[in-house]
């Protein structure tokens, strides 16, 4: 059988299977369970791994034939996907094989990146280390495997004593946690995938499944076509595909969802239509404290009735542009008890300087309504990177964060820690390092003048992209030649473009790895390609540097026995070299570093099964608690008694991380606050950004991938007709769109992808060449400190004629 | 050699899914499979990616077909095709 028409059985195998709900045999399949009887793919082994791009976390099956990837399939074992793919996914094998792809130690040198070997690179970097450890940063990412993580965050914490270590993850979901905390005294969702099977109502506060999570809504899409009623409503500054697909479109000003959270409220208590009993027995109410603290300070049901006094339907709707009628609809849908309701949000509430506050005022209308802990009835945030949950969140790599739910600030905590990693009391720093926007500014700030950091290594990110106000943040960097920039990457980016030194990476399949969902689902999976010349994990280059400093006799890298902090001994108790590149593999080095990792996740209930369990698994989500018969069992819905292992007997919601620590979630008032940019005579657009579906983040992996770059070749401007009309301005014309901070020429796209309101227009992120964060704003939300991407203002200049004709 | 295989989905509304069905079945780059309710299994061959993206937007824009999703792709490239190989800089 010639390949094509092999291909061709495959496809349509795979559509049977997926179209009629069944699973299908692949021939050999590598690193699962029992082998499968061979079926149909003589040429290719195929393998389990959770696709590469956002934090849905579909598996995709990898078809792999002489040392290449040669298909991709969605895996119909999988709960997430069942088997269906999204645009991106059904791509991502391609994002190995790009031809620029970088396979050398480069260094610069007069100006120039220069290759250079393996062993001068370690040393550089252990060089800026030991010259000035306490000036010395690692910027990491949501797209860390979670041993990767795990491995910086003791590097670190656990050995430099340098709380510097902040992810990507800080501008995406940092506002999701302080949320979840301040409310239930414990991070990420207590629901699940399984709410989108069960609700009766989605309600998508500033958020584009259909483009951003396409998987998500197709299930949802899905069972419309099976006749089943689901009410969608979408809550936005723009429309976009997924308003296509909405019963109820909202559309409001933004800033303004504080008080339309509020109005609901509001409504909830003067209709009495909040569910007593659940308020009574499973709530306590709380506001901003003053100084403000992540905590706040407690109030009564009766001060929370005055607070949310003002915010009557006539006047939510005049701050909001949001119709009383439509006002009334949200908040008479929370108050019916015979309908379950499911809130979606991502980026357009994370990404917020108010972020933390309209993440605890949604999570309170469901408190508030009785609308939480059944089956469809579920508060939950998405995230964008396959483990930003997983690595950032339950590794604690943020800048304050410590494994399993733990901070920095809490004696006890570092203590627990210490003691985990064999390192003497008093180790771990009690100041929390600098979070992203702090440690770029001071990056990119002259010693002299309090810049105390002197060399950031990056890894698996591109700030030199995605950083707000980009000029300030990083590009300032080029005329601080103190400076060094380290980055780990895959491909050519506006990091490395001022890197001083690069390291190729291995990616993905190139590798071991787990990731951790939006959902609590960790996930597995096996190396199954050769990374491309000198291409390595960053896992193995950070032990390498460890290693080097060891050698050096720095004490950073000894634990309190003088032995080195991350020895990992095979099954004969000897000491493995893992930091030896040529033994690297001598062991499985991901799992060592999860067994020891599993330790820290009981403290908060965020419980892992053993890494052979994943191995076997298409993802298990926490906590996964053994059973009398040795199986492990995972969780869907967390606080819920007939769910939750840790609920106590008998009882139907259990809070059991209360920030009161009293069983009770907080019930949070907010005030609606202006934003710190609104437009004005000089300014008088809103400017939003954002991702599209063909494209994931900066593009360095989608751009790479011909289809879907030829299917978006570049960023653009989305303005409404009726402003494009007033400015004389045509479909496709070249304008200049400025902020305060910078300006850049985008093509003019009317109504095009999406639908901005009069006074908005969009610009999205991925294109390198456009870098629109050149032009956002770095101001950022107090408690999360994560940064706004969604308001600022700006204006459309037409080019000056000579330029407009050249 | 872009050959996908895809899941469409046909609109509840029998009059129109038959006009779809009718319309799909007389593409000759499509090979439907067997049907499970609203769900129809395919397979998409062009002979490029330019035909293959022609193919793809006219199902989705195709009266009747109220999703498509992608269930396996095969990523070799064929002679000439210059997919899996452009880089970024070029």
């Amino acid at each position: 059988m010639d390949r094509r028409t092999f291909n061709k059985l495959m496809a349509m195998m795979a559509a049977t299977a997926v179209a009629g709900g069944r699973t299908i045999s692949l021939g050999q399949e590598a690193g699962g369970s029992a082998p499968q009887p061979a079926v149909l793919s003589p040429e290719l082994t195929w393998a389990k791994a959770p696709c590469r791009f956002c934090g849905t976390g579909c598996h995709v099956m990898v078809g792999v034939g002489e040392g290449r990837v040669r298909a991709i399939m969605g895996d119909q074992k999988a709960e997430v996907n069942k088997g269906l793919l999204c645009v991106k996914g059904y791509h991502v094998g391609a994002i190995l094989y790009g031809e620029d792809r970088l396979t050398r130690p480069l260094l610069r040198v007069n100006g120039q990146l220069q290759p250079i070997e393996w062993p001068e690179a370690i040393k550089i970097v252990a060089d800026k280390i030991e010259a000035a450890p306490g000036r010395f940063a690692l910027y990491g990412s949501g797209q860390w495997t979670i041993p990767e993580g795990y491995i910086a965050q003791k590097f670190m914490k656990g050995g430099l004593a340098n709380n510097h270590i902040d992810p990507n993850a800080r501008l995406c979901m940092a506002s999701a946690v302080t949320g979840f905390l301040s409310t239930y005294g414990v991070d990420e969702p207590a629901g699940c995938y399984d709410d989108l099977d069960k609700c009766d109502v989605l309600i998508m506060w500033g958020n584009n499944p259909a483009e951003m999570h396409p998987v998500l809504f197709s299930r949802v899409i899905d069972r419309r076509s099976r006749g089943e009623t689901v009410t969608l409503i979408d809550i936005g500054t723009r429309r976009t595909r997924t308003t296509e697909h909405c019963d109820e479109y909202l559309n409001f000003k933004p800033q303004t969802d504080l008080a339309i959270a509020n109005g609901i409220a509001h409504l909830l208590i003067k209709n009495d239509t909040y569910d007593k009993s659940f308020v009574e027995t499973y709530c306590a109410f709380k506001a901003d404290s003053d100084p403000a603290e992540l905590h706040g300070r407690p109030i009564s049901f009766e001060e929370y009735k005055q607070f949310l006094e003002p915010y009557t339907p006539a006047y939510v709707a005049e701050l909001s542009g949001v119709s009383v009628e439509k006002l009334h609809l949200l908040a008479d849908l929370f108050g019916r008890r015979d309908i379950r309701i499911t809130s979606l949000w991502c980026m357009g509430m994370n990404q917020h300087t108010q972020g933390t506050a309209i993440n605890t005022l949604v999570h309170g209308i469901h408190l508030l309504s009785g609308h939480f802990g059944r089956p469809g009835d579920a508060p939950t945030s998405l995230t964008g990177q396959p483990s930003a949950c997983g690595t950032v969140r339950e590794v604690g790599t943020l800048s304050h964060g410590l494994p399993g739910g733990r901070v920095v600030t809490e004696e006890s905590h570092r203590r627990d820690a210490e003691a985990l990693w064999n390192v003497e009391a008093g180790r771990i720093n009690p100041k929390p390092g600098h979070h992203t926007i702090e440690m770029w500014r001071r990056f990119c700030t002259a010693a002299a003048e309090g810049g105390d950091i002197d060399t950031i290594w990056v890894q698996v990110t591109n700030p030199g992209q995605t950083l707000p106000n980009r000029k300030a943040l990083f590009t300032a960097k080029s005329s601080l030649p103190e400076k060094f920039l380290i980055v780990s990457d895959v491909y050519p980016t506006a990091t490395t473009e001022l890197a001083d030194l690069v390291l190729p990476a291995a990616m993905w399949v190139e590798k071991n790895g787990v990731f951790g969902n939006s959902e609590r689902r960790t996930q597995q999976w096996f190396k199954m390609v050769d990374p491309p010349g000198e291409a390595r994990p960053d896992a193995w280059m950070m032990l390498a540097v460890a290693r080097e400093l060891f050698d050096r006799g720095h004490p950073s890298m000894r634990d309190k026995d003088g032995e080195f902090l991350f020895a990992m001994r095979g099954a004969d108790g000897a000491v493995v070299p893992a930091w030896d590149w040529d033994h690297f593999y001598d062991m499985n080095v991901d799992k060592h570093v999860f067994e020891e990792y599993r330790q820290f996740t009981r403290m908060k209930h965020k419980d892992l099964a053993p890494y052979d369990a994943y191995v076997e698994a298409r993802g298990l989500r926490w906590p996964v608690v053994e059973q009398p018969d040795g199986t492990w069992r995972e969780t869907r819905y967390r606080f819920a008694g007939f769910d939750d292992p840790y609920v106590e007997k008998g009882k139907e919601i259990q809070f059991y991380h209360s920030p009161t620590h009293d069983g009770r979630a907080q019930v949070w008032f907010r005030p609606y606050v202006p934003p710190p940019e609104s437009p004005d005579d000089d300014y008088p657009f809103w400017l939003c950004t954002g991702r599209v579906l063909e494209h994931w983040h900066s593009g360095t992996m989608t751009m790479r991938i011909p289809q879907l770059r030829r299917a978006m070749p570049g960023a653009y401007v989305e303005v409404n007709a009726e402003d494009a009309a007033r400015a004389g301005i045509h479909d496709g014309e070249t304008v200049i769109v400025e902020t305060r901070r910078g300006s850049i020429e985008l093509s003019v796209w009317i109504d095009g992808r999406g639908s901005s309101p009069p006074g908005t227009v969009f610009v999205p992120f991925f294109d390198e060449k456009k870098p629109i964060n050149d032009l956002t704003l770095e101001a950022f939300d107090l408690f999360s400190k994560q940064p706004d991407y969604k308001k600022c203002a700006a204006r459309i200049r037409k080019m000056p004629p000579a330029a407009a004709t050249a | 050699m872009p050959i996908t295989g895809l899941v469409i989905t046909l609109a509840g509304d029998g009059q129109t899914a038959g006009q779809a069905r009718t319309a799909l079945a007389a593409n000759r780059s499509l090979v439907l499979g067997e049907a499970f309710g609203s769900r129809v299994a395919g397979v998409l061959d062009t002979p490029n990616e330019s035909e293959n993206r022609r193919h793809w937007e006219w199902l989705n824009s195709l009266a009747g077909v109220v999703f498509v999703d992608v269930v396996y792709i095969a990523l070799d490239p064929v002679d000439g095709d210059p997919a899996m190989t452009a880089a970024y800089s070029d």
